[in-house]
């Protein structure tokens, strides 16, 4: 909960504009009453509190095999569901242009059911479970005429048991009801699922 | 409301909000000058000049006091974006990588992720790809930060 007074002071001190004390007092009066949210879970000092969950499908899964290898899945759409964020995810507005299977650095867009749009950038990994770490890879096979494929499918989550945790940093407009999310860590948890191909996500907001 | 085009209700299900956990991993003090303020295009950047520190925990050791900072963004709505980049010498001889990005607020919440780069011949790579969760406090005198560090399991 922003105190009003302390919030005033910095800005007093940091020259804040009156833009600034507006979208400050906006996010205060939008902070929800916690009664009415998911019980706030403590561990040994650190309070988070589910926030949404987030569906995202993918169709494409390009390999570009760089020095530091980078792939591209675009999100093709998705659905956002929870306590404090309802809406979809941006149709093609974006895509992971992470590492691929490891990694993650997805740039896309949520649209709140307000219409509101939300910049997401998910930084995070994926990891197989109990697997060492290695840092050998070998890009696939070169055609005679130079050709190559740049394909690539990501295995069923039932094969290769994944843990993908995330960080993802938003940004919303400032004088908009979803401004709190542009002060507030998050803790995000991906579930792999196939059939239709997508992640689900889990979003704990870090108090 | 908008339209759904891809949705499976399913998904909205209880068993799949997932469980997330947090282990203690690490507490960092850093030693630092006080903030150099620099109005840039679209803030003021703080830059606090690293001039030592420890760290302790699941990796024991000290900062390199020489060539690190933090520069981080106070933004017009009184928000600080934190970007902290630092070096470390573990006890065991290794140098390793801390990078911090977060938020400090006007209301003294200060929480980061921080990643670690480890050397994959040494005996950090446990931290390969992980993040963590920190949460900050900068002292009353603006010379140091103590942060202490959590594993998303």
């Amino acid at each position: 909960m922003i105190d009003r007074r302390d919030a005033m002071r910095a800005l007093a001190a940091s020259g804040g504009a009156a833009l600034a004390a507006r979208s400050v007092s906006a996010s205060a009066n939008n902070t929800p009453d916690p009664a009415s949210l998911p019980p706030v879970k403590d561990f040994g000092g650190l309070q988070v509190r589910y926030a949404f969950s987030v569906s995202v499908f993918f169709k494409e899964r390009i390999m570009i095999d760089a020095p530091f290898r980078r792939a591209f899945v675009p999100a093709i759409g998705g659905e956002i569901w929870g306590p404090r964020l309802t809406g979809i995810v941006d149709p093609y507005g974006g895509a992971d242009f992470g590492g691929g299977g490891g990694p993650l650095d997805a740039h896309y867009m949520f649209r709140a059911d307000d219409g509101t749009p939300i910049y997401i950038n998910n930084r995070g990994y994926m990891r197989r479970v109990g697997e060492p770490v290695s840092v050998e890879r070998t890009a696939g096979d070169v055609n005679p005429d130079g050709s190559f494929s740049q394909q690539f499918v990501a295995p069923p989550d039932s094969e290769v048991p994944l843990r993908m945790r995330t960080s993802p940093f938003f940004e919303a407009p400032a004088d908009s009801a979803h401004a709190w999310m542009n002060s507030t860590l998050f803790i995000g948890h991906g579930l792999r699922r196939t059939d239709p191909d997508r992640t689900i996500f889990t979003y704990y907001e870090v108090l | 409301m908008l339209e759904r085009r891809y949705s499976v209700p399913a998904d909205h299900g209880a068993e799949f909000i997932a469980e997330v956990g947090f282990d203690p991993a690490f507490t960092v003090t850093i030693e630092h000058e006080r903030a150099e303020a620099i109005a840039g295009p679209s803030g003021t950047r703080l830059f606090r000049k690293i001039s030592g520190g420890t760290i302790s925990g699941r990796i024991e050791g000290t900062l390199y006091p020489d060539g690190a900072g933090e520069y981080s963004l106070l933004r017009p709505d009184g928000v600080a974006e934190i970007r902290t980049h630092v070096i470390l010498n573990s006890s065991d001889g290794e140098w390793l990588y801390l990078y911090n990005m977060g938020y400090v607020r006007p209301d003294g919440y200060y929480r980061v992720t921080s990643w670690v780069d480890a050397d994959v011949r040494g005996r950090h790579t446990w931290t390969a790809g992980l993040f963590f969760i920190g949460t900050g406090r900068l002292a009353a005198d603006g010379k140091s930060t103590t942060l202490t560090y959590f594993e998303v399991t």
